[in-house]
Order: C-alpha cells, then structure tokens, then sequence
C-alpha cells in the first residue's frame, strides 16, 4: 500500500477519533514518525474534529473555575489563599508572555497604581506647600520692593525740586544785570569767603558761602549791604553742616549798594552790625 | 479579554504548564473551558457530571502535561482527547451504566435530532449549513465513534455495516468536516 492509499484508506480518521486498538494505533503512529504527509494529514484529521467538538461548547458554571484553581493549589500541597505568591522551590518556572502576565496580574497592577496615586498626592501636597511657601516669599519680595520704589520716587521727587532750585539759582546768577560780589575773609577767619549776586533790576539778592565757620547753635549770620557806609539789612541765613556752597536766597531786597559784609549776630539778627564780629567783606 | 488570551501561543502555554506555572492554568481555563465542558456534557448528558469531570480533566493535564509531546498532536487536541476519554470511561463504568438505562441506538438517533447546543460558536459555520453538509449517516458515525468511544468493529456490529465500510464512511464524514472547517 502506497501512503496516499494509506492516507485515504480511512484509518488515520479512525485513529483520530479514538476507534482503533492501542496496537493500530501505535502503527499509525510509527507511521506519522516516519511520513510528514501522514502526520500533516492526521493533525488536519485532528483540528476538523476539534472544530466540530467546538460547535458544542458549553460554559459550567462560573464557580467552577476557582474549584479547578484550588483543586490544582491542593495537588500542589498549598493553601489556596498564597498561591499566587508561591513559586514551587527549585522548580523552573518559564514565565508567561508580557502581555498573559500584564492580564493576570491585573489586581497587582491596580495596587501599584493606587500607590501610584497615592504618591501623585503626597507630591502634589508637598509641592503645594513649597509653592505656598515661594509665593509668601515672593510677596514679601514685592512688598520690599514697592517700598524702595516709594522711596526713590521720594528721592527722584526731592532730587527734582533740587535741581528745579538750582537751576532757577543758576538762571538767577547767569543773570547778565547781576553784580557778582566777592566777600573775602577778615581777621577773624582769614580763610572765609562768600560770594553775592546782586541784580540792581529786581533787587535781589542771593548768597554764595564758599567758605564760613559753622556758627555756634545761638548765633546766625547775617547779610549786610552798604551804603556810602551805612549799613542796610539784607536778612539771616542759616548753615548747615558740610553746606559749604550752598546758595541762599537773601530774604530781603536790595535797591542800592556799593558793598556788602557778614556778620555773626544773635539769633534772627541784629538792626545794626556788630563791626567785632565782621567775617567777609567785598566791594562791587 | 478574548482577544488578549488568544495572543498567547499553544507553544507559551505549554512551557509554562510545563514548568508548572499555576497561572497557567487560569489561563488555559478560561481559554478551553467551554470547549471541554462541551464534549464532556455531550457525552455524559449531565451538567453536574460533566462537572466533575472537568475538574478531573484539568488536574489530569496538571497531573500528565510532561508525558505530552507537542510532536505528536495540539495540546488543545491532546486535551480533547483527554476530556473525551475520561468522560467515555464514565459512560461505560459500571456504575454510571446502573443508574442510567443501557444506551442503544435509539439514544443515538435521540442525539443526531438535536440541534447542537445553545452555546454554539457562531464564529464557526452556521448551525444549518452543518447539518445540511453532515448527513445523519455521518453524524451517527462521528458521534458513536468520537463520542462515545466505539470501536471500528463495535461500530460495525451496531450499525450492521462492514468494517470496510466503517472506514470509509467515518473518511467521508470528516472529509465533509475538513470541507466545512477550512
């Protein structure tokens, strides 16, 4: 008999379906071993029974799926409820394909996220709280800062009505009516001097101290212009320490002069100058 | 989950119920439980015995998987002939033949005018188009064989048709089984 008579013959369909006697059917086997044809035939034989049989299927009830569990956990001599952490000791254990394990172990993956989520929180918490904290931080910054830019605007606005000042003294002193006025020292401050623009137009007068001793707390200078000899009142000023150059808008008009001196006085000053007390004195 | 079960290779699952990883079977549970049930309760005709036969069957492969050779047939047919087998052994024990009536061939004929079973796999070929292909000649052929685990020659004497015939009868029956599956 040739193997495609043997393959048609009938017997390798009895094999599959069980029919044949333990001794035929190791023939058939010893067939299979030795033909791929027979082989392949029979696992074609095989797979269309199975099909068939899968027309019949049928689920038990849903219980009986643990009892199988626990039953195999019972051969294996272990307690069903730490079965899944148990691996057999010394036993090999091929692991299942990423993608059975990620299904199966499904419960333990649920635990990771939940710590997962748990973790998310507590950074999520501290986070907050650093961010509180850098904000307060931040705000106290902001106030600090605010403040400082109150104060230099108070410093720009100062600095600006300074300059204002000086430069309304300056146009004063450029002034081309002014007659400028150098007071030099006398013998009782050789060093001293002071400087007055006087405008002939407008009358006015304003005070340059280049140089003067700063007066005891009791005393003032002031200003005189003369006259053909008689002194005229042209006002107190006051002396700040380090105010060396400042310029003073003398209080008080002048309409005519041919020279002009300082003398320290009592406070707010005298009607007439004390002469022992004379510290700078100029000409026009 | 079907779809994710069916990612995993006959030849997975089988190194790891080798190395008896008891995942897998959870895993082959759920992938072949239907199946077995089925033959099983068709055989037995008892759900509850069918049952515990099931349990029976997974400890069987539990119990056998390193005798199975993957050279020699599909582990889904190695378990096939497991089920079937232990559930054809309880048929004919002794005393599962006392509590039910002897089966004769009217039992048979019973068999072949039901349609299969609710549970049917509508994936596979439509319940109609199967019976229309398997005439009844074959279906009790299959069935006393495959099912119920008769000899060629016991088939032989119960349908009174020679041994030959047996043969080429149960050829055609699941060469109309091959036409339909594949």
């Amino acid at each position: 008999m040739n193997i495609k008579e043997y393959i048609s013959s009938g017997v390798l369909e009895l094999y599959a379906a069980g029919a044949l006697s333990t001794e035929e059917a190791r023939d058939v086997e010893g067939m299979s071993l030795k033909h791929p044809e027979v082989k392949a035939e029979i696992e074609v034989i095989q797979n269309a029974l199975i099909s068939y049989s899968a027309s019949f299927k049928k689920n038990p009830r849903p219980e009986l799926r643990q009892s199988v569990l626990d039953k195999i956990d019972e051969l294996e001599g272990k307690s069903p409820s730490n079965v899944l952490s148990d691996s057999k000791p010394g036993a090999q254990t091929t692991t299942l394909p990423a993608n059975v394990s990620k299904y199966y172990e499904r419960p333990q993956k649920f635990r990771y996220l939940m710590a997962a989520v748990w973790v998310f929180l507590a950074l999520n918490i501290i986070g907050n709280i650093v961010f509180y904290t850098k904000l307060k931080g931040t705000e106290e910054q902001m106030t600090s800062v605010v403040n400082e830019n109150n104060k230099m605007k108070q410093e720009y606005e100062k600095i600006k009505l300074d300059m204002e000042k000086k430069s309304t003294d300056m146009k004063m002193v450029m002034n081309r009516s002014n007659k400028v006025v150098d007071m030099k020292g006398m013998e009782i401050a050789p060093h001293s001097f002071a400087t007055v623009y006087w405008n002939p137009n407008t009358k006015q007068v304003m005070l340059n101290v280049n140089d003067l001793p700063m007066p005891p707390s009791d005393k003032q200078y002031q200003l005189w212009a003369l006259k053909d000899g008689k002194p005229i009142d042209a006002g107190v000023f006051d002396m700040k320490p380090g105010s060396d150059g400042d310029m003073h808008m003398m209080p008080l008009a002048i309409a005519d002069a041919d020279a002009f001196a300082v003398t320290l006085e009592k406070k707010g000053g005298s009607p007439t100058p004390t002469l022992t007390q004379l510290y700078v004195m100029g000409k026009i | 989950m079907r779809n994710k079960l069916q990612e995993i290779t006959e030849e997975q699952l089988t190194a790891a119920l080798k190395s008896k990883n008891r995942d897998a079977v959870g895993i082959l549970y759920d992938k072949y439980s239907s199946l077995l049930f089925g033959i099983i309760a068709r055989i037995v005709k008892s759900d509850e015995t069918a049952e515990d036969l099931l349990q029976e069957v997974f400890v069987k492969i539990w119990k056998n998987i390193d005798s199975y050779d993957p050279a020699k047939a599909k582990l889904v047919t190695w378990m096939g002939n497991i089920a079937r087998n232990l559930a054809i052994d309880k048929i004919r024990s002794k005393d599962y033949k006392k509590s039910k009536q002897n089966h004769d061939i009217e039992d048979y004929v019973n068999i072949i005018e039901e349609s299969p079973s609710s549970g049917f796999n509508p994936e596979h070929i439509g319940v109609k188009e199967m019976i229309d292909i398997l005439t009844p000649e074959h279906r009790v052929l299959i069935e006393l064989v495959y099912f119920q685990g008769y000899t060629q020659a016991e088939t032989s004497e119960k349908l009174g048709i020679p041994l030959g015939t047996v043969k080429t009868r149960i050829r055609s029956a699941i060469n109309n089984l091959r036409n339909i599956y594949t």
